[in-house]
């Protein structure tokens, strides 16, 4: 009977081989096991510093604001957040580019990416509204942040439903998944992911509502293997969410239709 | 059939391990253990092996400190939240914003006990953000209790490092 040959490695020590079970060299005692905590410490670092940046962001968006309101702060508030998402995605750029390929989605996936953000957006809006209610809080309107510009809708549309599902989702789904993904496992990293970008929204009320919408988020990342279906959503939750701003900001707007 | 005996007989095992050994091996392939080299190998081996286990401890002591400090964390915010609220006339925005905080870090604390890394990372960003937005809305806040600030930040970088270090293990 012909012998099944041992697979084997070897050594980058001493060249010699050596079965693939082995640990450590048979020849100069040398670990042969491939070091992978240079990697992770790296990621760790990377994660740690991507969420630095945004909180030192949440710095600068309140030194910008501080001398008032207006349209240069608010772009220079936003050109800050989209560079800096950029300059991280530079460093996984290869495996970052391969998540805007298309997806193949089957019909349940569609229905999910429509209907998921729709009632979302709907649950948070009216949800938040009676909790402002109960507590007595001030129920702030997204719309009217952006009432003193030429063409609001316009601004309002391109800075709450374009650019954040955009820039956000290349971010949290993109290189800070890609980051988690090489430190833990699948489930873990759609519960951290969507933990910070919670997190980064800086209000501990909110996040109730934005980790469970993070997670359905990170969820279609993983499934689908891409940004595209987390984007959509992102839009169509923000989307909605602006416009009951806006209808209720301006009751007549419910008349012309 | 005797030959077979005979062959298990002859079994080269590794006397730390006791893992198959073949005749050609210097070291074991499962835990490095010089079994036919010199005594000072042999030696050094056992010294390193203390080494590690100690160093294992001490990342586990590590580990363990820092989970401790996220239940203090927790502790304390949930005692402030009680504080506010009847100190503000019982503002309930004060009692839920801490309740969340204090149920966050309880949470990352026992979560640690599984994933250590991910949870203590996790927990120590919290803080900073705690931190940061306080001193966005008091500017003041970002002395008070610094070395207790401190303290907790060294304590939960060392908690990461820890994981780190058994993770690469």
């Amino acid at each position: 009977m012909e012998e099944t040959p041992t697979p084997i490695n070897y050594c980058l020590h001493c060249s010699a081989s050596l079965p693939t079970i082995a640990k450590f060299c048979s020849q100069c005692g040398t670990s042969v096991i491939v070091p992978v905590h240079k990697g992770v410490q790296k990621s760790v670092y990377y994660i740690i510093a991507f969420y630095l940046a945004f909180l030192l962001l949440a710095i600068i968006n309140v030194a910008v604001f501080s001398n008032g309101f207006s349209f240069l702060s608010e772009v220079v508030v936003e050109a800050i957040f989209i560079l800096m998402t950029l300059g991280f995605c530079l460093l996984d750029w290869k495996n970052i580019m391969k998540l805007y390929q298309l997806p193949h989605i089957e019909v349940k996936g569609v229905l999910m990416m429509f209907l998921v953000p729709i009632g979302s957006a709907f649950l948070v809006y009216y949800g938040i509204e009676w909790l402002n209610d109960a507590l007595g809080w001030y129920d702030e309107n997204i719309f009217g942040e952006y009432i003193r510009y030429k063409n609001t809708l316009f601004w309002a549309i391109l800075f709450t439903a374009i650019l954040p599902p955009i820039f956000e989702e290349l971010a949290f789904r993109g290189f800070l998944f890609n980051e988690m993904r090489k430190v833990s496992s699948v489930q873990v990293t759609i519960i951290a992911t969507s933990f910070l970008f919670a997190l980064v929204h800086f209000s501990f009320i909110s996040f109730i509502w934005i980790f469970p919408f993070g997670l359905f988020l990170g969820y279609l990342r993983q499934r689908y293997n891409t940004l595209w279906l987390s984007m959509v959503v992102h839009f169509i939750h923000n989307f909605i969410v602006l416009m009951l701003d806006y209808a209720y900001f301006n009751p007549n707007i419910l008349e012309a239709f | 059939m005797e030959e077979d005996i005979k062959d298990i007989s002859e079994y080269l095992q590794c006397s730390l391990c006791a893992s198959a050994m073949e005749e050609h091996y210097i070291f074991c392939i499962s835990c490095g253990y010089p079994e036919k080299g010199s005594e000072e190998e042999q030696t050094k081996f056992h010294a390193r092996r203390i080494l590690d286990v100690r160093n294992s401890s001490d990342a586990r002591q590590g580990i363990t400190g820092a989970r401790n400090i996220l239940f203090i964390i927790a502790g304390i915010n949930f005692l402030w939240g009680i504080y506010y609220f009847f100190q503000s006339d019982q503002d309930l925005s004060l009692l839920i914003y801490f309740t969340i905080l204090s149920v966050i870090y309880l949470v990352l604390g026992y979560w640690s006990q599984q994933k250590s890394l991910i949870a203590l990372i996790l927990g120590l960003l919290v803080y900073l953000t705690v931190i940061v937005l306080g001193a966005i809305y008091e500017p003041s806040s970002i002395i008070t209790g610094l070395l207790l600030k401190v303290f907790v930040i060294v304590y939960l970088a060392r908690g990461i490092n820890a994981a780190l270090q058994i993770k690469n293990t």
